[in-house]
């Protein structure tokens, strides 16, 4: 992290190796096109050079901090531009293996993904997409649903606390 | 906010779907809150599985030189002005507090104690224009200075409702040195024993960060002082002035200002 406060090639290159696949994954299934998904990965190692010194290790790995701040700068965008038609969100199970290379803790987030996604039940999976991949609203859902708000909250945590256990004991360290 | 209200909210704030200004009282909650931090990093990590959930897509070769060149790019310009930056600083911040009577400082602070009055929708425009105004001069000011700066205000008033009052201001940099302003005014009481006035940010966990002394008071018990940090502020909440005797004069707590749609 020294080495991007400094913006040292050598480290940035690094972290690209690492992330830059799934942060443009992540642009390209949220936001839909190539130019979108290419301009969030630039603002995502840019915004994790502007912070790098506020990371810190004994509070999350950064695989976490990292894949935070791009699922946020994603989501903001997503915000902002409330009439741009989405794309349909492509999930990892729901693909075959891609080829493709990968750092070995990228690979162990998918499984970790993977475990998580099959934990839910179609409901609970449907609910997390809405808020955590559209950026809706605890109180938005409700008022698209009709359900009652506290009910939504409850079942946003249950779905949440499922996530957490299906990888509990599997994390690496 | 208290711990049961946060962890009612943890849920939201991974998802990153919590409204903004929930999100900065749980952050500051977070900042010095240890178990409630615990359970936060927990959820976190778990939803930071969910950005990994998405199918993969290659990316192009060539955004991995896009990437390194826009770093390599910010971290080099960031490098060319902070010699300049260190060198200005006093001198550009002082000229912005200076500049705080012609920017409408008055206009800042007023509008929170007119809320609760008729003109209440008018002060919090005349408000709004002025936090801005103040925060483009200390932008122009302050070349290095994060333009995503978060700004937080505070009004100070007397603990023993004595004459007097106050305002601070605190500028929030994520990528940089944090600013802290505080002017006090009315003081008129306040006797040539009571001076210097020590002007301190306090955190939530006790810390505390000096901003300032002020010495000497002019005709209308008016001074003021401001600092740069290069801590991180984020978890200060409250702002005190105390006396030569240590005895609090003013007090406020911060909190972040909003500007309405």
């Amino acid at each position: 992290m020294e080495g991007l406060l400094t913006g040292d090639d050598d480290a940035i290159r690094a972290l690209y190796a690492r992330f830059g696949r799934p942060v443009f994954s992540l642009g390209m299934r949220l936001l839909g096109s190539r130019e979108a998904a290419e301009e969030l990965a630039q603002d995502v190692f840019l915004t994790a050079w502007r912070k790098a010194a506020r990371f810190d290790p004994a509070r999350g790995r950064l695989s976490t901090w990292l894949m935070t701040i791009a699922h946020n700068l994603a989501v903001d965008r997503l915000r902002r531009e409330t009439g741009a038609r989405r794309p349909t969100l492509v999930l990892v199970d729901e693909v075959p293996d891609t080829p493709g290379a990968s750092e070995e803790d990228v690979i162990e987030e998918r499984d970790a993904a993977t475990r998580a996604l099959a934990s839910l039940t179609e409901a609970e999976r449907r609910l997390l997409t809405r808020a955590y991949f559209r950026g809706l609203t605890a109180r938005e859902i409700s008022e698209e649903d009709g359900t009652p708000l506290g009910t939504v909250k409850t079942r946003l945590r249950t779905a949440m606390i499922k996530v957490r256990r299906a990888n509990e004991g599997k994390e690496p360290m | 906010m208290n711990c049961l209200s946060v962890r009612e909210r943890l849920t939201e704030q991974v998802l990153g779907v919590l409204p903004k200004a929930e999100r900065t009282v749980l952050d500051r909650h977070l900042e010095w809150c240890a178990a409630c931090r615990k359970e936060a990093g927990e959820l976190q990590r778990a939803a930071a599985t969910l950005a990994y959930s998405v199918a993969p897509v290659e990316p192009p070769a060539e955004l991995e030189d896009r990437v390194v060149d826009a770093v390599r790019s910010a971290a080099g310009r960031r490098r060319a002005s902070a010699p300049r930056r260190s060198r200005v600083a006093a001198a550009g911040v002082l000229a912005a507090t200076l500049a705080l009577s012609g920017l409408g400082w008055g206009a800042v602070m007023a509008g929170r104690a007119e809320r609760a009055e008729e003109r209440a929708r008018d002060a919090q425009v005349q408000q709004q224009l002025a936090i801005e105004t103040f925060r483009e001069e200390v932008l122009r000011q302050l070349p290095g200075l994060d333009p995503e700066a978060i700004v937080e205000i505070s009004t100070l008033l007397s603990p023993s409702l004595q004459a007097g009052r106050g305002d601070a201001l605190v500028l929030l940099s994520p990528s940089g040195d944090d600013l802290a302003f505080v002017l006090v005014d009315g003081l008129t009481e306040a006797r040539p024993a009571q001076l210097p006035l020590r002007v301190r940010l306090v955190s939530e966990d006790s810390t505390n960060f000096l901003v300032g002394e002020i010495r000497t008071l002019d005709q209308a018990g008016g001074g003021g002082v401001f600092a740069t940090f290069s801590e991180d502020l984020t978890h200060v909440g409250a702002v005190v002035v105390k006396d030569a005797r240590g005895r609090i004069v003013l007090r406020g707590t911060l909190s972040v200002y909003e500007p309405t749609a």
